[in-house]
Formats: structure tokens, C-alpha cells, sequence
């Protein structure tokens, strides 16, 4: 530890010795030339092919300092010297081109838009590079990408299925979709396996901040070798944001706005009230009840027992009253609107992006919202020749109405499958109906009450400020200094009303107010030299790194209120105030990294990189972890022998890359020793008793990733096709893992760094042209994944998350339990009886043949994750029309639909699916679904984990289908408009699979490990959208 | 030249004091190093060590609660769960062969251990400091000896030969503990006893810190326990039982109630009948009791549970006509025709304001009296007509029959039936007695017959002799391969 800080301190001196010694060396002033002959003007206006203006193309006199932008309409005029001479014109994304002038004295140029996306300039860590001579696996999606569906309110949701390896899951309906990302899979137990995120180069950035419209792109950086330069906490890949900047030479507004039109996408079979009434009857006429020869009809039946809503739910001779869809009163049409303002331009040298938004999202569950407001501002000044400065201040606050989630009690969303058909929302007196209405039902609330009674309201007001400052030092020498903070207020509100059976009514009203307030700041400074040698080109960075931050949450809730009227807000006003808790947490870094990329003509390119963590989250005796990457790449295409090639194969590389990243995700203080605080109680009081808590364990440290990848790039046709292959092979280690301690020892266990998870996977992306003509064009992006985990190593231990079972040797969100072979028979009387079963009762399998069924009788019956996933995203534009058509699909996966499974059980006391009815009888044996009875008789026990449960749930969807019109710009210049587009989208259109339950891309519980548990699934929207974008 | 002095400014001030940046405050976090400095450190720490007896009450699987509790009082075979939590509950209803590997093992097994290491620091750390005076400390290291016998005496009882621990973890590699033999397990109880008895603690204490009546009324129990089976010390472990419960009856604090819902009663907690309890608290500390007993028919207010401890018709019917114990919502409720569940755990105040914060009953004043004449009866050689042994008995059946006549002489048998009849259900007090006895209840005949060999109704078969322990937890062996090898001292 010693020899390391050692060497920390020796490199921060010389680094810092370096700056000054370069400092020093900086000439104080600098001077550009201008040129003085000015003899005539020459004017024009520069497009595209399709004839579109393009604003901001630099135009400039060949061989002089001579030089203007085009102004918003494509125009630009320059004085020229008398004798003529060349114009260079240029533009990002553009084959720059260069034009005598000769005698004209308008020049209008159509530029050609560079297809090689090969010019492309990736954002990595710490600087950027060209996408050509790129040595790592790094995928870009640009800003309008994300803004392809239009609803999306957060970067993840607008990511889903761009980038091939990048698998994120929509895990919810509600707003937000709470997508959750994972990059090559999952390596971790116990910490996040989320990315990591920079934003506009703050390392560790809160990603739901930022609103989609501000995105200038976001590049993944995959493998170990680009995200190794984020040392301990690059494991689970890093996700570069860059918002957008100002362009200078330009002025432009933007404005765009959406309304969408949300509805329920579909709705599961679940018994009408005629079905459900058929069900209980059935119950009540269990054949191995204890008097089978004495009729037992349902209550709702004539002759059966009487109880107080009877003659207001049935008629007379037992059918129902009312039949109430519970999944569409629940759900509502939620209508949205989003907008968003952005101004952008520059001058000489300042340049300013301007952008407030305002996102209105419902959702469809009743009551359910999510708004936000944001602003936005960056600022990019050139102070002096030698100093750019770029400032960015991003600030807003949101608010939602959530539906509450927990899978585990009487929710709205739970009760939208369970509430019996034959109840009504509301009785003719206005009061709601209630479960229990019926005699025998399992008593709970209705779902439109607790929708509209339950509130839970959460929101945080967030800012985050970077002030980035580049000094040039010299022409291969830049000094970037970075400033940035963040802070975040957040709240959650709860109230639920003095009237709730199963919620709030034992508590008389129950409110609950939790404050939050989360602070970081952080300063990097580094040194980046670029340099060219002939062909050879070098660029080297080297710097520091501190970050700091710190939080803390207050939760106080009181219970017993007189009145529903304070709601959450006058906490004061219940009369049992609950204990109070709060959390402090904290945790700081200190860095030094440093990277390398040299090319050769080229052709050949070598990386490396190494950076040192030092975290206050690690043990005491592993404070600093080193991280080194390497990586190589070959153009093959730019060797001479491929010269015959080029027509066909217009770019060929292969490249390699190895590296060690690390996941420090193991929480604050999780090395100490600690003493546990909780309440005990003596005289009848709550006294505060302390115990022990956790074993120290000053060598805890990160977890450990270490992959190779290697990669071919190759683009046909002079680049009408690129298609990127990535084959990776990833191992997790040291895995922040509870170790098991013989209980003797006082302790269950303690943490420590143990065991391997493997992830090896083939990514595929395939860009293509397919047809390009002056009106029409067609091109097609393909993304294919195949990850593939396995455990390596977990201490010998099994770990059984829900339905699922984690073992070395297998792979990870594996569903495990019994195996159901159907129902017994009437002559297997005797066998059955053996199990302790009669005749009517599941049969499982009994795996081990030992005559009981045991735990040893589970079986391996399905995985939460798919086996590949593809995209495909089609775009046809024919003049201003264009046409986008996005296709998900993932195949072999399987849910745990435990919906279904819990409201299938043999004497169930709430509705159920359809399905139901198929249940054994004496006359219909051949089912899985075992005979129905009350509670009162023999029980079919169920299981959890049940091979009946989990079901196949591969799917292909339509993710969005969009129609966009752009009205010719030549019709709008009268009316001082730029561009305008408008455009419909619908979001979610199309499911194919035979999932039963509501969406095959769903978990209730952790995504991490409990991928693809379906529990009471929060419905997901079909979003129909009308958008309207204005360019001024 | 000078615009740059704030830079070579900025980077020097970055680089001062590196080692200190990355130091932990854990400010919200007590660690152990902070501890044990002041006399309100050591009540909190005393107050932390009692939260252990709470475990087997309040371990929680998926929504389903106290399934320990539920597992292990379906043992003796006169009650079923049909709302049961699973094979792992099943397995002890039905009585398979449990399986090492079966989850309630592995938290009764550290229901042992984990609140031992608690007690074991307290009495090594209060041991040594001077902060508190002598009177003090010896009544709270009186309290830890009590607490640490407790927890040994239930480990000894389910799984017989364990590791015998009386001093803190030092280390978390030192972990191959051997198993001591049953004998060396309860000499310790009996030496943490004998200490208790000494330190000066109060024969009652209503705040519900362990008394003097708790500390004798388990060694009585331990010494009847050491007379029986394994040990079969025979007729001078008996006579050391009498005597040791004939002095929690002759302190004269203890009474038993009138009525059986005295015993329900909030207001009577750590009170009259009640010798030692699990304190619960509605607000912070309460108890899962009262719902996860009840079957779902019954309405209680926020009983969302689905398992109950239903006793088997025959057991109930095992009871005397006229036995007060059987009157409605005495032991026992009717919720259905035929349909009986116990209530012994019915929390009036719950069933409408839940949580329930009633406290959960450990030994009481009747389990006292019953162990007097039982053991003076087994002194005798299986029949007494000692009038202390013969009044101690009469309170109990007095309580039940109030008309019957005071018998002149009381058999073991007669005793060992009462003890089933009274404390049934309250936690492995009736398996406990089983084990030590190896006699059980036919609930067919009424009469007492030998367990091994007899099939209780609910069971799939009859009891054999490796079903009078528990298995060791597969976990635990696999984490300390000594526990595979039998006890060596």
C-alpha cells in the first residue's frame, strides 16, 4: 500500500512538474495573420443532393486565412481576392470539396454526403478518436436515433435494441419503462450490473437527468480495453454522453412536440363473471370433500349460504349481475405531451446550445404520471487562442404518481387479475366493491380504489454543472481541466387512506414522507499530446482524477389518522408517529490514468491503457487497484495488395484488445466492523438494543472483470454495407460475495471477494444501403446478440433466487423446481396416496424415484434471458416522406408467470385465468391443472417454482413503426421557416408470442437475477404519437 | 506568464493530503472498536442480547412468518398446517426423515449461535470494565449466563452433540469447531445456571429482563432433562428438580390465573402465571403470533397469512368432557362445525388494531408445578403421595376440573399426560418432554405409550430413534466438516 501511494505521488509530481515546465514554455501571445487584398464578393448557397440547406459548412479561400460559415439558409458570402482562386468547402459529415471560382461570382455547391461512416469521431474516454483507426469495440448511436420514439422520456429507453451486445429490457409499463441495461451480461451477485455512465466527461453521471433531445450521441464502450481507462468501475461497460454544443456561423430554433395516445397493449384471458362464478361452483362441488353425498352449492347459488351482497350481485338462480373487466377499468387512455425549445448557434468565438423541455407523460394505469422539466445551456467560448472553454448547466425537477410495485401484497396492480368479474366498481350507492363482498373470497380492496386512493408521489429537483478548460500548451499539447457537480433533492411521498382493508385501514390511515439529498463533485486534469511523425501518429494522455461524494435520506411516517383530508403532508396529524431512520453514506476517489493510441499510415494500430483506483469503499489493506488494457488494430484495406479489393471490400479491419476492469459497486463502509441498532422491548416500551452486526474485512475490494474481444470491421460496396463482428469472452472474478461462516462463529457470514462468472457472446451489426436513388432509399441496421454466462465459481455454494437456482457450472437466471407431469387419476389412487396425494391432485415428477417428493425432485425448467436477441430497424424515405419501421425480437427465453401460477391454485379465492376451467374431474382427468376446491378441503399444495409456470416466452415485436413527412424547404422560406416535419409513430404496435401473460419482457423482481419473474406485471402501453418539429 | 499560476495553484492544492481523501467516516454506523465505553453502552448491549429469543417467532419465508416455530411444534404429530409453507414445513408435519438440507434446520441452528456470540462478547467485554460498580455488572452477567444456558439447552435439545462456544470469535478462519458431547453441554447449562443463581437477580422482573424465577425454573427443567433420556441420571437428577422447582413455588411470586385468558391478557405480561416471555410490542417489536396461527376462515384484521396450527381432531378429543381447557376460547375455538384451531395466541387487541404486541410465553408458573410433582413422582418410583408434589399438580387440575376431588397419590403418567394437555403448543415445551421421556400421548387410547414405535395421526409412519434429533444443517457440516464427526469430549 505504501509502495503504491508511493508511486501515485511520484506520477501526480511529475505530471505536475510536466504542466509546469510546458506552461512555462507557452510563447504569451499568439497572432494570427489576416489577409488584407479584398477585391469582390462571391455569394451562393450550399445543399445537399436532395436539395436540402445546409447551415454551418465552412467555406474557405485555398492558401489563405480567408473563410465564412453558410447562414442558416444555406447562404454564405465571401470576399475573394481579384484573381480568383479555390474554395474549400466542408462540412462535418460531408465529402469536402474544392471549386475554382474562376470568374463566377455565385457558387452553389451540393455537397455529397460522406457515407463512410468511417470519418466518424468517437467520443472515449478522455478525448476522442477516429472511428477508422479505433482499436476497441465501441458503438455509436447519435442523438436523432434516440429520438425515434418519441416518447421515450429516458436515454436507456431511446438505446433499446440499437447496439448489438447492449441487451436493455423494458422491465415496466409504467412511465420510463424502468429499462434496465446490461452490456455483455451479467457478472456480478451482490453489486450493480448496471453501466457506467460519463456524462460530457463526468465519470459516474446520473444518465435519467438528461432529456433525449439534448443528445449529440452516446458510444458504449464494451469491451475491457475502451473501459479500462475507467479502471474499478468500467466492468460492466461504460456509456459516453455527449450533449449537444453550438455550432459556430449559425442561428437556429428548434422546437418539438409530440402528443401521444397510450392504451393497454393487451389484455390477458382471465374469467368473465359467468367463468368465475362456474369456477366457484366447482369448488364447492369438490368430489373428495368430506360429505360427498350432501350437495355443497357455491354461495351465489340457489340454496347456498347466504351472505349480505347476495341479491346485489346474483340473480335469483345464481348468474351475475354485473361482469366488470378489471384490466380495462384500470387502465385508461393516457394521453402526453412533450416539448422541447432549443436554440443553437455561434459566433466567431462563442457558441451556445440553449434547450427547455416539458414532458407531461400519464400512464395507463389510472392516476399513474411522470412529468419533468428541464433546461439546459452550454456554452462554448474560445477566452483566448490558447484557452476553449466549454460550460454546461443542466437543470430540472420531475414528479410521478407511482403504482405501487411490491409483488408480495394486495396492490392494484395485483388486484386488476384478482377482483372477481362479478363485482362492479362501484355499487348503485356509490360505494366500491370490495372482494370479500363475496362470501368465502379472499377480502382485499378494488383496484380503481386503491388507484385513486393510494398515493404515492415521487420527485427530486436535479442539477448538473461541468466546466471543462482546454488549454493549448503548444500545437501537440493540450491541458484539459475539468470541474463538474451534481446534486439531487429527491422525495417520496406516500399516503394511503384510513379506509383500506389489507392497505391502511389496521393502521387508520398510514403516511410516509422520505427526503433525500445525494452531492458530488469531481476535478480531472489531464494532459493529452498528439503528434504526427511521417506516418506515424501518437497520442498520449496522462492525468488525475478526484471525486467526492456524499448522501443522506430522512424517512418519517406516522399512522392513525382521524381524517384523510392532510393526505402525506401533515404527518403531525396522525396520532402513532412511526420510529424515524435516517442514512448517511458516503464515499471518495482518487485516480490516476493514463492512455495511449499510435498508428502507423494507418494501417497498424496499437492502444494501451492503465489507470490506478483508489476508492475509500475498499478494505483497508487493497486501497489501490491497477487496471491495464491493450488492444491492436489492422486496416487491411489500406494495405497496397488490397488495392484490387477496394471496389468490392471497401474496408477491412480486424482488430484485438484484452483488459482488466474492475466494479466498485460494493457499497459505502461494507469493510468495518459494525454494530447493528434495532428496537427491542422491555416495560412494555421500545428500548434500543445494540448487536453485532458484520465481520471486518479489510481486504473487501472490487470486483474484477477481464475480457478479451476480437473484432472485424468490414465495409462493402463503397460502404453501402458495414457490418462489425465481435466476439468476446469475459470473466468476472473476486465477485463481492457473501461468504457462508459456520454459524459458530457468531456470524452467517461475511463479505468477500469469491468466485467466477464467465460471459462469452457474438455481436453482430450490420448497416446496409440497400437501394439509393435521387428520390428513393432504403437502408436496413441489424444488430444480433448471442450471450452465453456461465458460473464458474460461488464458493460451493447454491443460491435460489425466485423459481431460479444459481450453480457453478450452469448459467446464470436459470428458472429450477418441480416438474409437473399433470394431475393424478382416479386409478392411481394408491400411488398418489403414497405422495400423500388423492386422485385430482398435481403430480410432480419424482426426479430421484425415491417415493416422496423432496427437494432433490427439482429440474432445471427454463432461463430468464433469451438465447439471442435481433433487431432490425428498416427506413424508406421517398422525397420528404420517410418511413421507420423497428422490429425487436428475442428467442428462447422463458417468465416464471407466477400470475397465472398464484391464480390457478387449486382453491383460489380470487378470479383467475380462463384457463382454469380446464381443471381436473372425474370425467376430464387429462389436465395439468388440478381439481378445484375450497379451502376448507384436502389441499393441492403448489409450488412455486413449477414447470407449469414457466413458460417459453420468445416474441418478435413491432417497436415502433414512423412516419415522418419533411415539408420541402423551398415551400417554407415565406414563412421564415428553416424545415418542418411532421410525423406519426406508434410505439409498441404489434406482439407475437404465446406468452400468456400481459409482455414477454418483463421482470417484477431484481433484473439482474430475477430476469423474466412475471408477478402482477405492470401492463405496458401501445403509445400512438403525432409529432411536429419546427426549424426556424 | 502569471494566468498560469492559477493553474500550477490549482494542481498543487489537488495533490495535499492524498491518505486522508480516501478515509471511510462512517458517521451513521457504530463500530465495534466504539464500544462497551460507558454503562448506556452495556445496557444497549445487554437490552441487544435478549433480541436472540425472538428468532424461532419471527423468521420470515416468502410472506409466510414463523415457520420455525410452526415446523417445530408440528413435531409431536398432534397438530397439522394444511396452509403449510412448503416441503421444508411438510417434511416435520407428515414426519419424513428431514432432510440436512431442509431451511427451518439451518435457522434453528443459528438460532443457537448467533445470539450466543452476542452473549459471549457482552459477558467478555462487561468481564473486565470498571465503568459500571460490582452489583451491577453481577446482575447483568447474571442475565447473559441465563441467556447463554437458554440457548444451549435449546440447541442440545434438537440436534444433541454441538459446539460448545463460551468465549467471542477472535477470527473468522478459526471456525472447525468440534462437537462436545451432550454431558459437557449440560454441565456448562448448569454451571451458567448455578452462576446465575448467585448474582443477585430479582425473583420477578416486570420490565422482562430474566429473574431468579426464570434462572431456577430452567435449571429445574435442565435437571429433570439430565434424569431422563440421554442422560438417565436417574432419581438424584429427579430429587434436584423437586427441590429446584419446589423453590420457585416457595418464593411464593408466582400464582397461576383464574382463567386461561388471563394468559392472553396484554395486561398481564411478565405478570402472575408468567415466569419468563419473549417481550413484543405492538409499535416496533411485535408479534407474528396471532395471525400465523389462525387458519384463514377466521377474520382477524390484517391476517393476510395463509397457515395455521390447527390441532388434530383427535388430539382434541383426547381432552377429559368438562375439561375447562377445552371450553370455547380457552385453548381452543371452533371457527367451523368440527373445525378447531388453537387460541392459545388469540390477541383480542390484534384481531382489530393489529400488529399484535402480545409477548410470547416461555415458561410459566404451570409448567413449575407440573415438574414438582412429576419429579417427586418419579422420585417416588412412579407414584407419590407427597402432599407438596400432590398440591402442586392440584392447582393445575383444579384450574381445568374445578369439581374434581384431590387425588391422595399422582402418577408419573397421569403428570406427563397434564403436562400434554397444558403446555401443548407452546414452543417444543411438549417435545421436549417426548424426547426426554420418550413416552407419548395415543391419542386414541388416552393412555402414555412409548414413542418410538407409535405413529402419531398426522405422520406418515411411526417415530424412530434418529428422529429424537435434528440433523445437523448439510450448510453447516459443509462450512465445518467437524460437525460430521461425533463428539470426541
Amino acid at each position: 500500500m505504501k509502495n503504491d501511494y508511493k508511486f501515485k505521488l511520484c506520477l501526480i509530481l511529475s505530471i505536475c512538474m510536466l504542466f509546469n515546465g510546458i506552461i512555462m514554455a507557452v510563447p504569451s501571445t499568439n497572432s494570427i495573420t489576416a489577409a488584407s487584398a479584398v477585391d469582390r464578393t462571391i455569394t451562393g448557397t450550399i445543399t445537399t443532393e436532395d436539395g436540402e440547406v445546409l447551415p454551418g459548412v465552412n467555406i474557405l479561400v485555398k492558401g489563405t486565412t480567408l473563410g465564412t460559415v453558410t447562414n442558416v439558409q444555406g447562404n454564405y458570402s465571401i470576399n475573394i481576392p481579384d484573381q480568383g482562386g479555390i474554395l474549400i468547402i466542408s462540412s462535418i459529415g460531408y465529402i469536402s470539396v474544392e471549386i475554382p471560382v474562376n470568374n463566377r461570382s455565385v457558387v452553389d455547391v451540393a455537397l455529397v454526403e460522406d457515407v463512410k461512416a468511417l470519418e466518424e469521431v468517437v467520443v472515449v474516454g478522455y478525448g476522442t478518436i477516429n472511428r477508422a483507426n479505433i482499436t476497441t469495440a465501441v458503438s455509436t448511436v447519435k442523438g436523432e436515433e434516440i429520438l425515434e420514439r418519441p416518447t421515450a422520456i429516458n436515454i436507456a429507453q431511446g438505446l433499446a435494441g440499437k447496439v448489438a451486445g447492449v441487451n436493455i429490457m423494458t422491465n415496466s409499463g409504467k412511465p420510463g419503462g424502468a429499462p434496465a441495461i446490461k452490456i455483455r451480461g451479467v457478472g456480478s451477485i451482490n453489486t450493480s450490473s448496471s453501466p457506467l455512465f460519463v456524462i460530457d466527461g463526468i465519470v459516474g453521471a446520473d444518465p435519467t437527468i438528461i432529456d433525449p433531445n439534448i443528445v449529440e450521441s452516446v458510444n458504449i464502450l464494451k469491451d475491457a480495453s475502451a473501459s479500462a481507462i475507467y479502471g474499478a468501475r468500467g466492468a460492466n461497460g461504460v456509456v459516453v454522453i455527449t450533449t449537444k454544443k453550438g455550432k459556430v456561423g449559425t442561428s437556429e430554433i428548434s422546437f418539438n412536440n409530440s402528443i401521444s395516445f397510450g392504451t393497454l397493449q393487451r389484455e390477458v384471458d382471465l374469467l368473465d363473471a359467468a367463468g368465475a362464478a362456474e369456477m366457484f361452483r366447482r369448488q364447492y362441488d369438490y368430489p373428495f370433500r368430506a360429505d360427498p353425498n350432501t350437495p355443497r352449492p357455491a354461495p351465489h347459488l340457489p340454496g347456498g349460504e347466504d351472505f349480505p351482497r347476495k341479491a346485489d350481485l346474483f340473480n335469483p338462480d345464481g348468474t351475475p349481475i354485473y361482469n366488470t373487466n378489471w384490466q380495462r377499468e384500470s387502465t385508461r387512455l393516457a394521453i402526453s405531451h412533450n416539448h422541447s425549445l432549443t436554440f443553437s448557434g455561434g459566433k466567431e468565438d462563442l457558441s451556445v446550445t440553449a434547450n427547455v423541455s416539458y414532458r407531461n407523460n400519464e400512464g395507463i394505469m389510472l392516476n399513474s404520471y411522470d412529468k419533468r422539466v428541464n433546461a439546459y445551456i452550454n456554452l462554448g467560448w474560445q477566452v483566448k487562442p490558447w484557452l476553449h472553454i466549454q460550460g454546461s448547466l443542466n437543470a430540472g425537477a420531475n414528479q410521478g404518481n407511482n403504482v405501487d410495485l411490491n409483488p408480495l401484497s394486495s396492490t392494484a396492480l395485483r388486484k386488476m387479475y384478482e377482483m372477481l368479474p362479478f363485482l362492479p366498481v362501484r355499487y348503485p350507492d356509490g360505494t366500491y366493491s370490495r372482494q370479500g363482498d363475496y362470501l368465502g373470497a379472499e377480502d382485499s380492496e378494488n383496484p380503481v380504489r386503491l388507484l385513486n386512493e393510494i398515493e404515492n408521489v415521487v420527485g427530486r429537483t436535479y442539477s448538473l454543472a461541468n466546466l471543462v478548460g482546454t488549454f493549448q500548451l503548444s500545437n501537440y499539447l493540450d491541458l484539459v481541466t475539468t470541474v463538474g457537480a451534481q446534486t439531487t433533492a429527491g422525495y417520496d411521498f406516500y399516503y394511503a387512506g384510513t379506509m383500506l382493508r389489507g392497505v391502511s385501514a389496521n393502521q387508520f390511515g398510514q403516511a410516509r414522507r422520505t427526503h433525500s439529498n445525494a452531492g458530488n463533485w469531481t476535478n480531472e486534469n489531464y494532459l493529452n499530446y498528439h503528434n504526427n511523425f511521417g506516418k506515424h501518429s501518437l497520442e498520449v494522455i496522462g492525468g488525475v482524477s478526484w471525486y467526492f461524494s456524499r448522501s443522506t435520506s430522512t424517512l418519517a411516517e406516522a399512522h392513525n389518522f382521524f381524517d384523510d383530508y392532510y393526505g402525506y403532508n401533515s404527518l403531525q396529524a396522525g396520532s402513532n408517529p412511526r420510529p424515524p431512520s435516517s442514512t448517511p453514506l458516503g464515499n471518495q476517489w482518487n485516480s490516476v490514468f493514463s492512455r495511449m493510441n499510435y498508428n502507423f499510415d494507418n494501417r497498424y494500430m496499437l492502444g494501451a491503457s492503465f489507470r490506478v483506483d483508489g476508492s475509500s469503499r475498499f478494505g483497508a489493506n487493497k486501497k489501490y487497484g491497477n487496471f491495464p488494457s491493450f488492444s491492436a488494430g489492422w486496416n487491411i484495406s489500406n494495405e497496397q495488395f488490397f488495392d484490387n479489393l477496394r471496389g468490392t471490400v471497401s474496408n477491412l479491419k480486424l482488430r484485438i484488445s484484452y483488459g482488466v476492469v474492475g466494479n466498485a459497486e460494493i457499497g459505502d463502509f461494507v469493510t468495518l466492523a459494525r454494530l447493528t441498532t434495532a428496537q427491542t422491548t422491555f416495560n412494555n416500551q421500545a428500548v434500543t438494543g445494540v448487536t453485532l452486526g458484520a465481520l471486518a474485512n479489510p481486504d473487501l475490494s472490487w470486483e474484477s472483470s477481464e475480457q478479451f474481444d476480437i473484432g472485424l470491421e468490414l465495409g462493402l460496396f463503397e460502404g453501402r454495407a458495414n457490418i462489425t463482428l465481435d466476439l468476446y469472452n469475459k470473466v468476472n472474478s473476486d465477485l463481492l460475495y457473501f461468504k457462508r461462516l459456520a454459524s459458530t462463529t457468531g456470524f452467517t457470514g461475511v463479505m468477500d471477494n469469491i468466485g467466477d462468472i464467465r460471459n462469452r457472446g457474438v455481436e453482430i451489426g450490420i448497416q446496409t444501403t440497400n437501394i439509393s436513388t435521387d428520390n428513393f432509399r432504403w437502408s436496413t441496421g441489424f444488430n444480433f446478440t448471442r450471450n452465453v454466462s456461465k458460473v464458474l465459481d460461488l464458493n460451493g455454494d447454491i443460491m435460489y433466487p425466485w423459481s431460479g437456482r444459481i450453480m457453478e457450472g450452469r448459467p446464470l437466471n436459470e428458472f429450477f423446481g418441480y416438474k409437473r407431469l399433470g394431475t393424478w387419476n382416479l386409478d392411481e389412487a394408491d400411488e398418489a396416496a403414497s405422495y400423500g396425494k388423492l386422485p385430482g391432485d398435481v403430480k410432480w415428477q419424482d426426479t430421484n424415484n425415491n417415493g416422496i417428493k423432496d427437494l432433490d425432485d427439482r429440474v432445471v425448467i427454463g432461463n430468464g434471458m433469451p438465447k439471442f436477441e435481433a433487431n432490425m430497424i428498416n427506413t424508406f424515405s421517398f422525397k420528404g416522406l420517410s418511413l421507420l419501421i423497428d422490429l425487436q425480437s428475442m428467442y428462447g427465453l422463458s417468465l416464471a408467470q407466477t400470475t397465472r401460477h398464484l391464480q390457478q391454485n387449486a382453491a383460489v379465492r380470487v378470479n383467475s385465468y380462463a384457463v382454469i376451467l380446464d381443471a381436473w374431474t372425474p370425467t376430464h382427468q387429462d389436465t395439468e391443472i388440478p381439481a378445484l376446491r375450497t379451502p376448507n378441503d384436502p389441499p393441492s399444495p403448489s409450488e412455486v417454482a413449477d414447470s407449469y409456470a414457466v413458460e417459453d416466452a420468445s416474441f418478435i415485436r413491432v417497436r415502433n413503426v414512423g412516419l415522418t413527412y419533411r415539408v420541402n424547404p423551398a415551400w417554407l422560406s415565406d414563412i421564415h421557416l428553416a424545415n418542418l416535419v411532421i410525423g406519426v409513430n406508434v410505439e409498441n404496435a404489434l406482439l407475437f408470442t404465446r406468452y400468456s401473460g400481459m409482455d414477454p419482457e418483463y421482470t417484477s423482481l431484481g433484473s439482474q437475477l430475477e430476469q423474466g419473474v412475471d408477478i402482477y406485471q405492470y401492463p405496458k402501453p401501445r403509445t400512438l404519437s403525432f409529432n411536429l418539429n419546427v426549424n426556424f | 506568464m502569471k494566468r498560469f499560476i492559477f493553474i500550477t495553484g490549482l494542481l498543487a492544492l489537488c495533490l495535499t493530503s492524498c491518505e486522508d481523501f480516501l478515509e471511510e467516516e462512517p458517521v451513521g454506523i457504530l463500530t465495534t472498536s466504539q464500544f462497551f465505553k460507558t454503562p448506556n453502552q452495556i445496557q444497549t448491549a445487554i437490552d441487544g442480547a435478549y433480541r436472540g429469543l425472538a428468532r424461532p417467532f419471527t423468521s420470515v419465508f416468502l410472506g409466510l412468518p414463523i415457520s420455525e416455530f410452526l415446523s417445530f411444534t408440528a413435531l409431536p404429530g398432534f397438530s397439522t398446517n394444511p396452509f403449510g409453507t412448503g416441503p421444508d414445513e411438510a417434511s416435520f408435519v407428515r414426519l419424513d426423515d428431514i432432510d440436512p438440507g431442509n431451511g427451518y434446520l439451518r435457522e434453528a441452528f443459528n438460532t443457537v449461535y448467533i445470539p450466543m456470540e452476542n452473549i459471549n462478547t457482552v459477558i467478555a467485554n462487561i468481564s473486565e470494565t470498571a465503568v459500571i460498580d460490582e452489583a451491577a455488572k453481577n446482575k447483568y452477567l447474571g442475565q447473559m449466563y441465563f441467556l447463554r444456558a437458554y440457548h444451549y439447552f435449546y440447541g442440545v435439545k434438537l440436534f444433541g452433540e454441538i459446539p460448545l462456544k463460551t468465549t467471542p470469535t477472535t477470527s473468522i478462519s478459526d471456525v472447525e469447531l468440534s462437537k462436545a458431547t451432550v454431558e459437557k453441554i449440560y454441565n456448562q447449562i448448569v454451571a451458567d445456571l448455578e452462576n446465575a443463581e448467585t448474582t443477585g437477580l430479582p425473583w420477578r422482573d416486570e420490565s422482562g429482563h430474566a429473574s431468579l424465577g426464570a434462572v431456577k425454573t430452567l435449571l429445574a427443567k435442565v435437571y429433570l432433562d439430565m434424569a431422563g433420556f440421554p442422560l438417565q441420571k436417574g432419581a438424584e437428577y429427579y430429587q434436584k428438580a423437586y427441590e429446584k422447582a419446589k423453590e420457585v413455588i416457595a418464593s411464593g411470586e408466582f400464582i397461576l390465573f383464574e382463567n386461561y385468558s388471563d394468559l392472553r391478557d396484554p395486561a398481564n405480561k411478565n405478570k402472575g402465571e408468567h415466569i419468563f416471555m419473549v417481550q413484543r410490542q405492538s409499535n416496533v417489536a411485535n408479534s407474528e403470533l396471532h395471525n400465523a396461527v389462525l387458519p384463514p376462515a377466521i377474520p382477524s384484521a390484517g391476517n393476510i397469512f395463509e397457515s395455521a396450527l390447527l390441532p388434530t381432531i383427535e388430539f382434541y378429543n383426547s381432552y377429559a368432557a368438562g375439561d375447562r381447557r377445552t371450553e370455547e376460547k380457552a385453548f381452543f375455538y371452533t371457527y367451523a362445525p368440527g373445525e378447531v384451531t388453537t387460541y392459545k395466541y388469540w390477541d383480542e387487541e390484534a384481531a382489530v388494531t393489529p400488529p399484535s404486541g402480545a409477548n410470547i410465553p416461555i415458561f410459566r408458573y404451570a409448567d413449575v408445578l407440573l415438574m414438582c410433582a412429576e419429579a417427586k413422582a418419579n422420585v417416588d418410583g412412579g407414584t407419590t403421595s407427597e402432599p407438596a408434589a400432590i398440591d402442586a399438580y392440584f392447582q393445575v387440575r383444579n384450574r381445568a376440573f374445578p369439581n374434581e376431588a384431590k387425588p391422595a397419590s399422582i402418577t408419573v403418567e397421569e403428570m406427563l399426560k397434564e403436562r400434554i394437555w397444558e403446555l401443548t403448543f407452546e414452543y417444543l415445551l411438549t417435545w421436549f418432554d417426548l424426547q426426554r421421556t420418550r413416552k407419548t400421548l395415543d391419542v386414541a387410547s388416552g393412555e402414555m405409550v412409548d414413542l418410538i414405535g407409535h405413529q402419531a395421526t398426522p405422520h406418515l409412519r411411526a417415530f424412530k430413534e434418529s428422529d429424537l434429533y435434528l440433523p445437523i444443517p448439510t450448510e453447516q457440516v459443509n462450512l465445518n466438516p467437524k460437525l460430521a464427526e461425533p463428539a470426541t469430549n
